[in-house]
């Protein structure tokens, strides 16, 4: 059974379709990342899935049905537009939102306790929220999001505004949760973020979505339109080879269409080079993502 | 708990705790105190105790009739405190007392007075305007020596007229006079009360739901409890917070009323009452006044990007509130004129008109069911376009929502 099924979901905003058509998956105890440029319609897509908007057509599910009042305390949510009760202080700012969660009020201060400590803010739980800095906040906001220990975390743009620390201590954060049985659905710019975290992945551009599944199955799609070559002498011109840039320490060649990587081998080879490297290149999601989007 | 109650627990707390509710909590009585107390300081200055003399060149107060126990009506609420009259047989020795300060004044009644009425006031400080009007109710009060000394104190005091409807009248048993002048003065401040309220309240509604866009909060609190849960919760919050400003007026109300009339007797509230008819009245009208005014409130911030955008609003909103007073005259004289009776079932005019006509006379009861039911149809109908305007503007952040696109069907 999957946490989340979102099936052939549209919505539109005026003369604005937001969402013209997405379905996908997210299985239990995974993270799945979303992703899509600009205005594609992520963030609508997960309002559809908490139930913030109806969707037009289509069905969407949340931990085996219907959201319901009772799933709002098991789902944690962090949107992008960051949020909290800036002439609050920190303390009483999340001790109230986790209690919305369901939380007792001994619960809450225990649990906001260790967090504050993790995530190095307990020195400033007496402030007002306006008076920490943007990644103060962000950390807060983080801490909001999975105090009351949701089954389904959502979160939109995550690593923004975070230092490299903060970011290592997010990820470290989402694995734990991932381990614990959570599941998580991440919307990011951020793709190598996403190589690093994410099972599987969705892609929407323009309302609807283009690329969907498991990270690397969609790497291996896309992957043999380069090789990876380092040579012991001068690389010599190949047939079928669009791009040659320098890749690390090897030369990148980006195969035109209809060429393989073993017709560039047999045309290296023909010519007596001498290889030190010979390696089919995976794309990154980046490249992926601009290969997609931009058709 | 129920979420509805965590809501409104926060938000009386938030409110309640800040300095700007305690100062106007401790505000306004005090500044109703210090005027109380300053008009009474200065009424003690004015009209200083000190006995004053008299010289009776005349004769006719030798045998003297005291005056009656107020200076005017003895019903006269506003009856200033008395002086001790004392008789010298000579000027020289009025002057003398004067000088000496046992005396603050004296009168010379000329030895022509029954022709002349001439009466001279001698005196270094101008005397007060108690010790005037008391010399005079004492003069003329021995000027009647041929009736009994209480007739002729009831002939100088004059009459007390009591306006009184009929008991089978609809609101009858009310009585208007000079001693309960102040008891019919009071469903004004009742419903002034209640007005002062309702904005100070319904604007702190606006602000509190434009204050959850401006902090972006929108999105994660509905993803945690229900719009009519927040919304509902931060209603009943700010109801407490009102609740607790209006209990505080009131125990200070009493204890003003209870320290002047026991230790600064003050005569006027010594005969404060409350019709609870009118309390009841007053009430029926003002609780549906206030939900349609607090759903308009929070229509109004949700349509709106800032919390400062709110104040503007919850201005708009006030306005027919506000209306009827420049009427006010017009209604008090002509309290069952077609005007105030329309005015006062027209929804949002109904408090403050009928604060105003329910002084001069009682209102029927039909009018008064017709109000609130007409009321609670309106209120009904703002909850309505809260709920509305809350789900179309939630989430428009720095944006404002567009009147037409709410009753957009």
């Amino acid at each position: 059974m999957h946490t989340v099924e979102v099936s052939h979901v549209a919505k539109s905003f005026g003369e604005t379709q937001a969402v013209v058509d997405v379905s996908f998956d997210v299985e239990r105890g995974e993270i799945f990342g979303l992703l899509g440029p600009n205005g594609a319609g992520k963030t609508t897509t997960i309002r559809l899935m908490l139930d913030i908007f109806k969707p037009e057509r289509g069905t969407v599910s949340i931990l085996d049905g219907p959201m319901t009042e009772e799933k709002k305390e098991r789902v944690g949510y962090m949107p992008e537009e960051r949020g909290l009760y800036q002439d609050a202080p920190l303390e009483r700012c999340l001790l109230y939102l986790a209690s919305l969660k369901g939380l007792s009020g001994s619960e809450a201060r225990q649990r906001l306790g260790t967090l504050l400590e993790r995530f190095d803010l307990a020195a400033h739980k007496s402030k007002k929220v306006k008076e920490l800095s943007k990644g103060m906040q962000q950390k807060a906001q983080i801490i909001n999001t999975i105090i009351h220990h949701p089954e389904l975390v959502i979160i939109d743009e995550p690593f923004a505004a975070l230092d490299p620390i903060n970011a290592q201590l997010v990820k470290d954060l989402m694995r734990e949760l991932r381990q614990q049985g959570a599941t998580i659905l991440m919307s990011t710019h951020q793709m190598h973020q996403v190589e690093e975290l994410c099972d599987r992945i969705l892609l929407i551009d323009d309302g609807k979505d283009v690329l969907y599944g498991d990270l690397d199955d969609i790497r291996r799609r896309f992957s043999g339109h380069a090789v990876l070559v380092r040579t012991a002498g001068e690389l010599p011109t190949v047939d079928g080879v669009e791009q040659a840039a320098p890749h690390n320490d090897a030369i990148k060649l980006t195969l035109s269409q209809g060429t393989t990587p073993q017709d560039v081998l047999r045309a290296l080879m023909a010519q007596d080079v001498i290889l030190e490297k010979f390696e089919i290149a995976t794309p990154t999601l980046d490249e992926i993502f601009i290969r997609v989007v931009e058709g | 708990m129920s979420k509805l109650w965590l809501v409104a627990k926060y938000e009386y707390v938030r409110n309640v705790f800040k300095k700007s509710f305690v100062l106007l909590t401790l505000s306004v009585p005090l500044i109703l105190a210090l005027s109380v107390g300053l008009g009474w300081l200065i009424d003690r200055m004015e009209n200083p105790d000190a006995p004053v003399g008299y010289v009776d060149q005349a004769g006719v107060l030798a045998d003297p009739i005291a005056a009656p126990r107020s200076a005017g009506s003895p019903n006269n609420p506003s009856s200033s405190h008395l002086v001790t009259l004392i008789p010298y047989q000579t000027e020289k020795e009025a002057r003398e007392a004067l000088e000496s300060e046992e005396i603050q004044a004296y009168y010379v009644v000329a030895a022509d007075y029954r022709l002349t009425n001439q009466v001279e006031l001698v005196y270094v400080e101008p005397p007060g305007d108690n010790v005037t009007r008391q010399f005079w109710d004492f003069m003329q009060i021995n000027k009647i020596t041929d009736v009994p000394p209480d007739i002729a104190r009831r002939a100088v005091a004059g009459s007390n007229l009591i306006v009184r409807w009929p008991d089978d009248m609809p609101g009858g048993g009310r009585e208007f006079s000079e001693r309960t002048f102040l008891n019919n003065l009071l469903p004004f401040f009742i419903g002034i009360m209640f007005i002062m309220l309702l904005f100070m309240s319904s604007g702190h509604l606006t602000q509190a739901v434009a204050t959850e866009k401006e902090n972006r909060t929108m999105e994660i609190v509905v993803t945690s409890i229900s719009p009519g849960q927040l919304i509902g919760g931060k209603v009943l919050g700010i109801i407490a917070m009102t609740a607790t400003l209006v209990m505080a007026w009131i125990a200070f109300a009493v204890l003003a009323v209870f320290v002047g009339s026991r230790f600064l007797d003050i005569s006027v509230l010594k005969n404060v009452s409350i019709d609870p008819r009118i309390v009841i009245t007053m009430l029926a009208i003002a609780a549906p006044t206030y939900v349609m005014l607090a759903a308009l409130m929070a229509a109004g911030g949700a349509t709106v990007a800032e919390g400062q955008d709110a104040q503007q609003v919850a201005g708009l909103f006030s306005l027919p509130i506000v209306a009827p007073f420049w009427l006010g005259v017009i209604i008090i004289e002509n309290p069952n004129s077609p005007l105030a009776i329309a005015l006062s079932l027209f929804p949002p005019t109904a408090l403050s008109t009928t604060a105003m006509r329910i002084m001069s006379v009682p209102i029927p009861p039909w009018q008064v069911a017709v109000s609130v039911t007409l009321l609670l149809l309106s209120a009904g109908g703002a909850v309505w376009l809260a709920g509305r305007a809350f789900r179309l503007g939630m989430l428009r952040y720095g944006q404002q929502l567009n009147w037409r696109e709410l009753f957009k069907v």
